[in-house]
């Protein structure tokens, strides 16, 4: 058994109402391992951070919900569990235990998908979360550890918005700790519904893992806006599928990576039918000897005809020993399809740095003003005006 | 105001100003003329300090400063100011956001105080309206979108807002047409001043048609091989460059 | 109507023209890959010891290894017991010139459109004529000699020269570096080799003809191009088989080294048979070709039209370790009916000011799939590294597909690298600008395509583009409708 499957696994499965779930996707990972760098999905993210780590359960303080400067709703979740009150939600959001019999159906695939399989035999406390109708306020999810933690925590949420809703959330990943958090977010938007959703994380020396799935139906609308302020070990997947016509999504973020920080962005659009439309775009800037991965792909699937495409990764190196692999990927198999993509990799520009300072400003300010500007151009789409705000000051704060 | 004396830039070890001489008095406004390739954006740069434009010998003497030991804001913050022939586009960067940020920086460096908002905005305004620009193009990004013409506007509209000493301009004239040439034109006039200089760097005498220069030089093969009043540009513009050929061995 | 137009038509109305087989007695090894097929390939070709040793190193090594299992890419089992490694016209010696050939051979490669005798021979174009596993014979050796340029078979270069091929053999392409690479390093027959001295321009176009006739067989040729200081060399290969129900196995490996300033153009037109419309059939295609820009300011350009095989794997490369050497890469692949193209190119840069770029085309018709699959890595030493790519695909049809997968690494951050894509299908609206002009439909898909393709056909020799371009008309016959 590898290491990791030793750190991660206890021979005990967790005995609770989803308990052959739980089984099932204990054998599952058993049978397919952990990802290594000969995973095409992992080529770049090595788990060595990882398997180093010795994870001690702990008795510690809970988080207490970081303070955000625009109301809201709070679901704040613990090391995987439910910390705030439910009740004082409004009526248009409801709470309930996941569904087993939907976690029975759930494939995370082979090894490259191990992570979503040891959520599935580990997590704490399964949390679905019902939006029907229109909030009047963001409702904020908090995914916090305690102070000083040290374990892993395997948080597990699906948010769903019924046809025709409308929300705005708001996801804020943080932890102070030196543990795994390992979290599976399951997005489901009805029909004509839609969802601007907001995801904000910075990490010190916690190993963050997220994957996060989305499924569009007809008509609906999901716009996420991401700021990562990176951390030990990021790996965040975001899959989004486009099922019915008339679905579209907009992805956006912007990663920062310092000195001895590792970041991996995996995002997937898959347009399922035709008349589906996407757009991505994501910015990375590595300073430090930090590393950021990017691996956008876009798959068009048989017969999903009418259906457009656009992706674009930026990507600035700020030192010498900073590094970047990215891959824009495109898989099409249909006809009357637009798709596109680009990418580059460069430095800070020369003449428009020479531009500032013949105005006036100095080498520093100059380049934090031209990497401001490059990192703020995603996070501009954002909808809620206090949310992107909230975003802009974030970057202004990491950067 | 400026004295260059002897000055030799090098760019990738090639030289291109080979002993250029050139005085400029306070509230002056010198035009400097040449073909392609003479070094009239080359001396716009060394002056302005970009990397790769090395001073391999001379000096240039900014209001007794040595130019060669400072760093181009710092230039900027003593007063020097280049109004580049290809503005340089910064997406993501807010062009009032941006114009403030400068001129804060400059009043730093200077030991004054921050600008107040009203008043920069009032100024701006100003100069936006002069050079008849949209206001919206200050939510926009420094440069980005801006036809040829818009972005040569508004580098009129930056001198304007950082009220330099010596304003330095690249080509502002080309690719302009006749309206928006007038209205630089009158842009530069405005800001003439006893206590402010300029060095119009051009091709054609076009737009000097509408200023008044106190001098006109002739740069060819980085020297300044012929200088005179109004008449020379003049003289440039009815036989062309070619004149120079013949008469730069007498000079 | 100019000549274009007719060579076209005329293309147009003939489908897989090389699709013929010579029938000629063969000399064949027994089926199978074991230590004494390898001994006995060696045998045949009376190699040096140290040759068969490296052979047989070779391919032990390959017993260790597996295929690639990439996305997108379906390979089938390949029952290598069942190949035969080697095949060779029967003849008494090797005939001292080409007046000693096998007419029938002579006549084989006349249909093919490249006459070897003395009055018909292409101008300006040397030509070596690989048929299975040997060369027929090459074409103006003498004058080449006279300008020092060696061009001549492997096996040749093997006896002839064999300093120069044990000193270069394996020093780009090493035998560990991949599955098929491996397989050919122990198995391989023949190719060509060209060697071109100090501050030398090769007088002519060099060009090999690869020709699969033999049942059964594979085709495992090595081509190896050393470019001396200061030199320069045009090479072209192409290449055809007989139309036949099963699959046959071609892997090649082609290793080039450009030294300092040396200029290499290596240039490829591949219509080996795809198949048939039902996919049963054709060659699998799979090649390792890589170029070494060894020293300072070296220059590589790869040119690749890809219309035939079954399925194609290959990524011909650049490794620019001199500094300011630059790679170029420039193809075209056309899939149509049930063939697979998965092709791209990697451009290592470990040189400072090392530059290079990409150009690739790709058109999927029918049932085919067709991917880009590309590499490119600056190495943290090189500075100012530039890297350019451009990607396109073209669909025309519902059930094909077009992929990219552009891998990039940069490792330094003064290195400016741009990477674009687009996949567009061919429009309505253009086909119907085309047709109200007065084009029939596969006139204007035409016509829309070789748009889509110029950029990479003006990289090609004159002659060549002209054959292209019709093998990609040919290639695209029923695709529309």
């Amino acid at each position: 058994m590898s290491v990791l499957a030793e750190n991660l696994l206890s021979d005990a499965v967790l005995a609770d109402s989803y308990g052959a779930v739980r089984k099932r996707a204990q054998a599952e990972l058993m049978r397919h391992g952990f990802p290594d760098i000969k995973t095409e999905a992992w080529k770049y993210t090595s788990l060595r951070a990882l398997e180093k780590r010795s994870l001690v359960p702990g008795e510690h303080q809970p988080a207490s919900p970081p303070p955000v400067p625009f109301d809201h709703h709070l679901l704040h979740i613990d090391a995987g569990r439910l910390l705030s009150d439910s009740s004082s939600l409004p009526s248009g959001i409801s709470i309930e235990p996941v569904d087993s019999n939907r976690l029975a159906g759930l494939d995370y695939g082979n090894r490259g998908g191990a992570f979503g399989w040891l959520n599935l035999a580990r997590f704490e406390q399964g949390l679905k979360v019902v939006i029907n109708g229109r909030l009047d306020q963001p409702l904020m999810l908090a995914l916090t550890t305690p102070d000083g933690h040290a374990d892993a925590c395997h948080p597990r949420i699906e948010i769903e918005l019924t046809a025709g809703s409308r929300a705005c959330l708001v996801q804020l990943d943080s932890s102070n700790g030196s543990g795994l958090v390992n979290a599976v977010i399951d997005l489901k938007v009805g029909e004509n519904a839609r969802l601007d959703h907001a995801l904000s994380r910075h990490n010190g020396d916690a190993i963050w893992i997220e994957r996060l799935d989305v499924a569009l139906a007809a008509g609906a609308d999901y716009r996420l806006v991401t700021l990562d302020g990176g951390g030990r070990l990021t790996r965040q997947d975001i899959n989004v599928a486009l099922n019915a016509s008339g679905a579209r999504c907009e992805v956006d973020g912007s990663v920062l990576i310092g000195a001895r920080q590792h970041v991996d962005f995996h995002t997937a659009i898959d347009h399922c039918v035709g008349g589906t439309n996407s757009r991505e775009r994501f910015r990375m800037l590595a300073d430090g000897n930090g590393v950021g991965v990017f691996n956008g792909r876009i798959h068009i699937h048989p017969g999903a005809d009418d259906s457009h495409s656009d992706l674009n990764t930026g990507n600035l190196l700020l030192s010498e020993q900073a590094r970047i692999n990215t891959k824009p990927e495109l898989e099409i198999h249909a006809e009357e399809v637009t798709a596109s993509h680009g990418a580059t990799v460069g430095q800070l520009d020369e003449q428009a740095l020479f531009y500032l300072r013949s105005r006036g400003l100095s080498a520093e300010a100059a380049a934090n003003l031209l990497k401001t500007g490059f990192a703020a151009a995603p996070l501009e789409t954002a909808v809620d005006d206090a949310v992107r705000q909230w975003l802009l000051a974030n970057l202004g704060d990491w950067l | 105001m400026l004295k260059i004396t002897n000055l030799h830039v090098a760019v990738d070890d090639k030289p291109i100003l080979k002993g250029l001489n050139l005085e400029v008095a306070a509230g002056e406004l010198h035009a400097i003329m040449g073909p392609n390739g003479s070094g009239k954006s080359t001396l716009g740069y060394a002056l302005a300090g970009r990397d790769g434009y090395e001073i391999t010998s001379g000096a240039v003497d900014f209001e007794g400063r040595d130019l060669a030991d400072m760093e181009p804001e710092e230039r900027a913050a003593a007063g020097l100011f280049l109004a580049f022939q290809y503005p340089v586009e910064i997406p993501g960067v807010n062009n009032a956001y941006f114009l403030r940020a400068a001129l804060n920086a400059q009043r730093a460096a200077r030991g004054e105080p921050e600008v107040d908002s009203m008043a920069f905005l009032k100024a701006v305004r100003e100069s936006l309206k002069a050079l008849k620009m949209d206001e919206s193009l200050l939510k926009r990004a420094v440069n980005e979108g801006f036809s040829g013409g818009e972005k040569k506007r508004n580098e009129i509209v930056q001198m304007a807002v950082l009220k330099p000493k010596l304003a330095i301009l690249d080509e502002t004239d080309s690719g302009l047409d006749i309206d928006a040439l007038k209205l630089v034109a009158e842009g530069i006039n405005r800001l003439r001043d006893p206590a402010r200089s300029f060095v119009v760097i051009t091709h054609y005498q076009r737009l000097l048609e509408y200023l008044e220069p106190d001098r006109v030089h002739v740069l060819s093969d980085g020297q300044i091989v012929e200088s005179g009043g109004r008449e020379l540009a003049e003289r440039l513009e009815s036989e062309g460059y070619a004149f120079l050929e013949s008469d730069a061995v007498e000079v | 109507m100019n000549q274009t137009v007719e060579q076209v038509d005329r293309y147009i109305r003939q489908r897989y023209k090389a699709g013929f087989y010579t029938d000629i007695e063969s000399d064949r090894v027994p089926a199978g890959l074991n230590e004494e097929i390898i001994a006995m390939i060696s045998a045949k070709k009376e190699e040096p010891e140290w040759l068969l040793e490296w052979r047989l190193k070779a391919f032990h090594h390959w017993q260790t290894m597996v295929g690639p299992n990439w996305a997108m890419l379906k390979l089938p089992a390949i029952d290598f017991q069942k190949i035969h490694y080697y095949a060779a016209p029967k003849q008494q010696d090797r005939p001292k010139s080409l007046d000693e050939v096998d007419p029938k051979l002579l006549e084989t490669f006349d249909k093919l459109g490249v006459p070897l005798h003395e009055r018909a021979r292409l101008a300006g174009v040397a030509v070596d004529a690989v048929f299975d596993s040997v060369s027929v014979g090459t074409t103006f050796q003498k004058e080449l000699a006279e300008a020092g340029v060696i061009f001549c078979s492997f096996s040749e270069a093997v006896k002839d020269h064999p300093e120069l091929v044990r000193e270069y053999l394996g020093s780009v392409v090493p035998y560990t570096d991949n599955y098929f690479a491996a397989l050919n390093s122990a198995v391989f027959s023949d190719g060509s080799f060209v060697y071109i001295p100090e501050n030398t321009r090769c007088p002519m176009e060099l060009s090999t003809y690869f020709r699969i006739n033999a049942r059964d067989t594979g085709q495992f040729e090595r081509t190896l191009i050393i470019a001396e200081p200061g030199s320069e060399v045009s090479y072209l290969e192409g290449c055809t088989a007989p139309m036949r129900d099963e699959n046959q196995l071609h892997a090649a490996v082609v290793e080039l080294v450009a030294r300092k300033q040396a200029r290499i153009k290596y240039s490829t037109v591949q219509n080996w048979y795809p198949g048939d419309e039902n996919g049963k059939g054709g060659i699998y295609n799979f090649v390792t070709k890589r170029g070494d820009c060894r020293e300072d300011d070296a220059r590589i350009s790869w040119t690749q039209v890809e219309t035939g095989s079954a399925i194609t794997w290959k990524y011909p490369s650049c490794i620019l370790r001199g500094d300011r050497s630059a790679g170029e890469f420039y193809s075209v692949a056309l899939t149509h009916n049930h063939q697979q193209a998965d092709t791209g190119t990697k451009m290592i840069h470990l040189g400072k000011n090392t530059t290079s770029k990409i150009i690739s085309k790709g058109i999927s018709a029918g049932k085919s799939n067709n991917s880009y699959r590309g590499l490119v890595r600056v190495a943290r030493r090189a500075d100012n590294a530039r890297n350019y790519t451009q990607c396109d695909s073209l669909l025309i049809g519902k059930t094909c597909g077009a992929h990219t997968f552009p891998y990039i690494e940069s490792a330094n951050p003064t290195a400016t690298i741009e990477h674009e894509a687009t996949t567009s299908r061919v429009g309505e609206d253009q086909l119907f600008y085309c047709r109200s002009r007065g084009l029939d439909e596969e006139n204007a898909v035409a016509m829309i395509v070789d748009g889509f393709c110029k950029e990479v056909f003006k990289e090609l020799p004159m002659e060549f583009a002209v054959e292209a371009k019709a093998l990609l008309e040919i290639s695209l016959e029923g695709a529309v409708g």
